[in-house]
């Protein structure tokens, strides 16, 4: 055999492998670099309420959890004796006497007349109803502080510590608010129930390259120009269609990771606003900081999960969604456990932690203009 | 009642069936006795065509009577009511077992009702000046000329024929006594007489002897008019074709073509189509259908009502608007959906609908080969087709046989065990294809099974409310099977194998001959049938062409001769 034939044959092997490397390098190069084809599912959301967590330990026994003995003590500023009180009080109709609503609307005194309390909270010494003090809370570590026991929160599903949720504790004492999934707050149960149906929907697209796999993915949130529709068993109708309302000021952006079928948002500076549906069930949504963690379910194909943030107090103050709430007893809690965006002025806080609850079906999403964003699978 | 357990003789099988038939029986002599034989009964067998032949009794159908109120008396009257008279199916149609059907007491109660209700709009202040033919001299003195005008010519389309002057003088009279110096109560009273006679609520058909075949009766010329009207609008002739009749234009060829031509160009032939279909599919099905709202939440009775009206539209556009071939219907991706039918679907619908704005319909095509395109797969076969809670294979398989391949399947035996079909949750049959297996393993039950089965499990991946789905149970639907030696494997396979089979197109022209003659297919009426199945072929299966060359055949038109001669045909013919 000639050495330099066999020289020759070397270096051309050399070569074509060393071509065949930068050509397989390329190719990998050019499809690591192509956009991946990004999915998007749409939802139409059927529940989102106050996140609530019953627990025993939430509020010591003893404690005054409703507006009863604020009554009591108004009806002995006016005047009633105490067994005409209990008497009002203990009626079959008392939730709808005119005598007791009047009382519990101006028991308030300013200048030495009663006073509205809606118009002057403050015109009636703070009635000191229980707050929340159990370990458990749904949300977020919001302010990434962990604060020292007691009254740190941890939530009951991921067991995340120094979870901020003042609402839930400002308000989770009283009986409308005392419920743990399934049961939902009853009575903002009810109100969604026959309001949300007449209603603009509110809408949530969740966009990724892969479901199965999990990774980077995006959650916007939308308002429908319809209705969410009911089905024959009066759930929510799955897989129907909602166009995007383009006028509407709803808007909400969450990027996050899917990780074994759940959506986490990143920490940082997330906002969610949403207009409200129906101010019995809930507030204007308008949450800074806000977080989100959504579980997907593959077998009914739902999501469900929770947001949190810090939201305007006032914003829940003023509507009391699913009542059942003392009034002057928000005020001065709201006031005293608001834990975010303190006034240039005053120094007070006028937002405050909170957690929602929200669940969804699947729907297919389309703008006004026709064009489809999300479909159902 | 477990199945197993014996009936109490009053809900017996064979006891129903008698009492079922005893009652019809009474019924049909109940309205004979009407008709015919009361001494001076309100009907006229007479229609201006000399001596004749009762061929043929039918009563109105609902939808028929509402269509000839509203086309006589314009859209401006309410029709605030309705009459609902169970129809009894004959050779697979309504239309023909309403020529043995007569109205209950009941049934009378209400169109008498409705009758007085329709009466007084007509002669209201807000429709007379639009609805009568003439102004009487004074609203309080009786004008006899206006109101034998109004007489006449109303009386002219409820009758769907000239009245008869004793008609004429009966109705006049009435109105006059009943005036009681309102001139419009007079009107009122004949008019509700008129909407309550058997000559408006019933199509009675006449013959004649054929002039042109020995011993062949024809159908007369108004009996003419009205069977086209019926089949191609599914209403009564308007003036114009009572006129043709009259003058004897519909006894012509050239003049039956020229009004059969004008009853296909307009736009009420949709009525007619829809009328057909509805009839031949077993529409009124729908009047029962129920779903569990547990098992099938999304089937509400919204979805039901639009199942219903998907298909016909389907029909409509896919035979008329777009002239297509009968046979692509199995396999047509174009259908119209409501955003309650495209969640059931699971398809997206976009409309811009506000809150509280009403539904509309919208086209929509399936892509490719969608397997969700075609006719049985629409919520209108495979859900109508299902039991409450559960598919069934058997009862899509038996519905596919008898109303689109006008096959006869035998009714179950009485005492079946059903619990194996029945129970959804034994682990050891997880899918409808093992309990139909393990139910059809008894002889009695395997011979019929074996008819409809294999092409109900094709359409296994249709749930009970029409979803459509790959899976029962965790396991992949096996859809595979055989109809009448074709192989296929899946529905997409069956829906090709009914495109290509005869039966299908065979069995909508004998259905819509008996749809529009009121009569089971005969042995005399083969050469005819083969005739016009040939002509539909030969022309690409496009219904239209189909319905012209049936309504302007001879077969259409042509009857047997009476086997007993009317006794006292001068006598009838004169009152």
């Amino acid at each position: 055999m000639n050495p330099l034939m066999t020289l020759s044959k070397r270096t051309n092997r050399k070569k074509y492998v060393s071509r065949l490397w930068s050509v397989a390098a390329l190719v990998t190069a050019v499809f690591l670099s192509l956009p991946s084809q990004a999915e998007t599912r749409g939802y139409v959301i059927y529940y989102m309420h106050l996140a609530t967590h019953a627990d025993p330990r939430n509020c010591p026994e003893g404690e005054k959890r409703d507006s009863g003995a604020v009554l009591a003590r108004a009806l002995k500023l006016r005047g009633y004796s105490a067994e005409e009180a209990k008497k009002l009080l203990d009626g079959s109709e008392s939730d709808f006497s005119p005598v007791l609503g009047e009382i519990e609307r101006n028991r308030g005194f300013k200048n030495g007349k009663p006073a509205n309390v809606a118009n002057y909270p403050d015109s009636s010494p703070d009635p000191k109803l229980a707050t929340v003090n159990g370990p458990y809370a749904y949300g977020f570590n919001l302010n990434g502080k962990v604060e020292e026991s007691p009254g740190a929160f941890e939530d009951p599903e991921t067991g995340e510590k120094g979870v901020d949720n003042q609402l839930f504790r400002a308000v989770g004492c009283a009986d409308n608010y005392n419920f743990s999934l399934p049961k939902r707050p009853y009575s903002i149960k009810a109100f969604w129930d026959l309001f949300s149906v007449g209603s603009p929907a509110w809408l949530m697209a969740v966009t990724t390259d892969d479901f199965d796999a999990g990774g980077s993915a995006t959650v916007t949130f939308y308002n429908a120009i319809s209705s969410r529709r009911q089905d024959a068993a009066s759930k929510t109708m799955r897989n129907m269609t909602y166009v995007i309302d383009p006028s509407s000021r709803t808007s909400g952006e969450f990027r996050g990771v899917i990780r074994n079928g759940v959506f986490t948002s990143e920490p940082g500076t997330g906002k969610l606003f949403m207009e409200q549906p129906n101010y019995q069930a809930i507030p204007e949504m308008d949450l800074t900081q806000a977080r989100l963690r959504i579980n997907f379910d593959p077998k009914t194909g739902d999501a469900g999960g929770y947001v949190a943030g810090y939201l305007p107090w006032l914003n829940f103050w003023f509507t009391g969604p699913g009542g059942g709430l003392d009034i002057v007893n928000t005020w001065y809690r709201f006031n005293e456990l608001a834990d975010a965006s303190p006034d240039p002025e005053t120094g007070k806080n006028t937002a405050i932690s909170a957690t929602f609850r929200l669940d969804a079906a699947p729907a297919f999403i389309a703008r006004v203009d026709g064009q489809l964003i999300a479909t159902t699978h | 009642m477990s199945p197993t357990s014996k009936p109490g003789i009053l809900f017996s099988r064979p006891f129903i069936v008698r009492a079922s038939v005893a009652l019809i029986l009474a019924l049909v002599c109940a309205v004979f006795v009407w008709l015919v034989l009361l001494p001076g009964g309100n009907v006229n067998m007479a229609d201006g065509n000399g001596a004749s032949h009762v061929e043929r009794i039918k009563r109105l159908n609902p939808e028929q009577y509402r269509n000839s109120i509203r086309d006589i008396f314009g859209e401006g009257i309410e029709i605030d009511g309705n009459f609902v008279e169970a129809g009894q199916r004959e050779g697979g149609l309504l239309a023909v077992g309403d020529a043995q059907s007569g109205i209950s007491a009941y049934g009378f109660e209400s169109l008498e009702k409705l009758a007085r209700n329709l009466a007084s709009q007509v002669v209201s202040e807000r429709l007379r000046h639009e609805l009568l033919p003439c102004k009487p001299s004074s609203e309080a003195a009786f004008d006899r000329k206006c109101a034998g005008q109004f007489i006449d010519s109303v009386g002219y389309l409820l009758y769907r024929r000239p009245l008869q002057d004793t008609e004429h003088q009966n109705l006049l009279q009435l109105a006059e006594t009943s005036a009681n110096g309102n001139f419009y109560a007079g009107l009122e009273k004949s008019l509700t007489r008129m909407l309550v006679s058997p000559n408006f609520l019933f199509r009675i058909e006449r013959t004649v002897p054929d002039p042109d075949a020995d011993d062949a009766y024809r159908l007369t010329a108004y009996s003419k008019a009205s069977r086209l009207s019926f089949l191609l609008w599914n209403s009564s002739p308007d003036k114009k074709l009572l006129q043709s009749a009259e003058q004897g234009e519909l006894n012509s060829q050239s003049g039956l073509e020229r009004q059969v031509q004008r009853l296909l160009d307009s736009p009420r032939l949709e009525e007619g189509v829809r009328a057909f279909f509805s009839d031949m599919l077993a529409f009124d099905e729908f009047h029962s259908l129920r779903k569990d709202p547990i098992i099938y939440p999304q089937f509400s009775h919204q979805t039901s009502l639009d199942a219903k009206e998907q298909t016909l539209r389907t029909l409509t556009d896919h035979l008329l608007a777009r002239n297509g071939d009968y046979r692509d219907l199995f396999t047509t991706p174009n259908t119209f959906l409501t955003p309650n039918l495209a969640a059931l679907l699971d398809v997206p619908l976009v409309q811009r609908r506000l809150i509280g704005r009403p539904d509309t319909w919208a086209p929509y095509t399936y892509a490719g080969d969608d397997p969700r395109a075609g006719l049985l797969a629409q919520p209108s076969f495979v859900a109508l087709h299902s039991h409450p809670g559960r598919t069934s294979p058997t009862l899509r398989g038996k519905a596919l046989r008898q109303n689109l391949l006008c096959q006869e399947v035998p009714a179950p035996p009485p005492n079946v065990d059903f619990k194996i079909v029945n129970d959804v949750s034994n682990p050891d049959y997880k899918t409808t294809r093992q309990r139909l297996s393990a139910h059809a393993t008894n002889p009695t039950c395997a011979g019929c099974h074996k008819i409809t089965d294999p092409i109900g499990l094709a359409l296994e991946v249709f749930d009970g409310d029409g979803q459509y789905r790959t899976y029962e149970n965790g396991i992949a639907i096996d859809t595979s099977g055989e109809m009448d030696g074709v192989p296929f494997t899946d529905y997409q396979d069956l829906r090709t194998a009914l495109h290509d089979n005869p039966a299908v197109v065979s069995c909508v022209v004998n259905r819509l001959f008996s749809y529009g003659s009121g009569r089971k297919v005969t042995a005399r009426d083969r050469r005819g049938l083969k005739s016009l199945r040939k002509n539909f072929a030969k022309q690409g299966y496009h219904l239209p062409e189909l319905l012209r060359a049936l309504a302007t055949s001879e077969l259409f038109f042509r009857e047997a001769a009476p086997v007993v001669e009317p006794k006292d045909e001068e006598h009838v013919a004169s009152r």
